[in-house]
């Protein structure tokens, strides 16, 4: 048995050393699934949103923006849905309700996080991206 | 063992620029501003190796050490870098060592901490380092077989946190100055590795390296995390006991369990 455990702390060092080296999504995977969330689903947005890799951590975004009165809390769980794989945020919005962008770009830097880039589908069901920049 | 301990020393002696976990719920929440929760946790340990240093000494009179602990931690999140901690233990033992038995019970020390950690976001991954000024307040010290030394100490802890989608690992290095004349300072070095295998779970193997004026003791083993419904949330811990030396004739520190449900707003 303590062999194993030694076994197994010793992967834990050699993690410290190779996890660092850990970073970035596949972005072609990415685009294939905010594109796909974006057709299927009308009244939505997505937002990629960087370190957003824990579902745990993260929901406090969840708890955040699900407050915004523009948010259609009754689809997805409580208008907001988290895919940590990819780091997108997806976001039901309420019909013909005026968006706030800036205040979902608010409430999730209250939560910790950083967003990056706003996906949504326009009149002819093309979908525009727009980065987000800190004003 | 020594080569497990030098690496340990290897590895923690970096992170002692970055800084320290183990302080919010469940190790996980609350990072937003404004949030914040409690848990409750039942630790159990006991023992009935009588030791001195590595060796393991006859035990015929049989002594023993039973000990039950209920933690009540909360904390409160003002924005992601600052956040206030207090963690209360009520401790039950029973001991019996060189022929002195006791049952007692009683507050251990009462904990304050206020993580100051900085985030980083990028792409496919995020984490933090920091620096956590603590402070304990001495619990109950009467009895033969006293909980707690009675001193109020301050301490300090640095944190390093990396995860990606799936893998997550940390490190926490703490100490603690004694301010009680007859003991020495202590350290403690916490590394996790974790694996994200669900939206809403985690598994991970946790490793404890403490260093008391009593014993020297390093744990091992598995931790199970679950999020019921982003309020409540689980976590089970057991330690096997690799290193449990003392540094004084006295009954080993043992494997220990933690179980504990946690709650966050």
């Amino acid at each position: 048995m303590k062999h194993l455990f030694k076994s197994l702390f010793l992967l834990t060092l050699l993690c410290f050393f190779y996890l660092p080296a850990l970073s970035g999504g596949d972005n072609t995977q990415k685009e294939n699934v905010i594109k796909s969330l974006l057709i299927e689903n009308n009244n939505m947005v997505v937002i990629t949103v960087d370190g957003l890799c824990c579902r745990n951590c993260g929901i406090g975004i969840g708890k955040k923006v699900c407050k915004l009165n523009f948010i259609d809390t009754e689809k997805l769980p409580k208008g907001v849905k988290i895919d940590r794989i990819n780091g997108l945020l997806s976001i039901a919005l309420k019909e013909n309700e005026e968006v706030d962008y800036e205040a979902i770009y608010t409430a999730i830097r209250k939560a910790g996080y950083k967003p990056k880039a706003l996906f949504k589908k326009d009149s002819d069901n093309k979908i525009n991206k727009s980065d987000i920049v800190k004003k | 063992m020594k080569t497990i301990l030098i690496c340990t020393l290897i590895v923690a002696l970096p992170n002692l620029f970055f800084l320290s976990a183990d302080q919010p719920i469940m190790n996980e929440v609350p990072r937003w501003d404004g949030g914040y929760g409690f848990q409750v946790f039942s630790e159990s340990r006991s023992s009935k190796d009588l030791k001195f240093h590595n060796n393991k000494l006859d035990n015929p009179n049989n002594n023993h050490y039973r000990k039950h602990i209920t933690h009540l931690e909360g904390v409160y999140t003002w924005t992601k870098w600052i956040r206030l901690t207090v963690k209360i233990p009520w401790v039950q033992q029973s001991k019996k060592l060189l022929n002195v038995e006791e049952s007692n019970q009683g507050f251990s020390d009462i904990k304050l901490a206020l993580p100051l950690r900085h985030y980083y976001n990028e792409d496919g991954y995020s984490g933090h380092y920091g620096i956590v000024p603590q402070i304990r307040f001495g619990g109950d010290n009467k009895g033969l077989h006293k909980i707690s030394d009675g001193s109020t100490d301050p301490g300090f802890s640095f944190t390093f946190e990396k995860e990606t989608a799936n893998l997550k690992l940390s490190a926490d290095v703490t100490y603690w100055i004694e301010t009680h004349s007859q003991k020495d300072d202590e350290w403690s070095i916490d590394t996790t590795l974790g694996w994200n295998y669900h939206d809403r779970g985690a598994l991970k193997l946790e490793t404890e390296l403490v260093n008391t004026d009593q014993n020297e003791w390093i744990g091992m083993g598995p931790t199970f995390f679950w999020n019921f419904n982003d309020c409540m949330m689980t976590r089970f811990e057991y330690k096997f006991a690799l290193k449990d030396t003392l540094k004084k004739v006295g009954l080993a520190r043992g494997d220990s369990l933690r179980i504990g449900l946690g709650f966050v707003f």
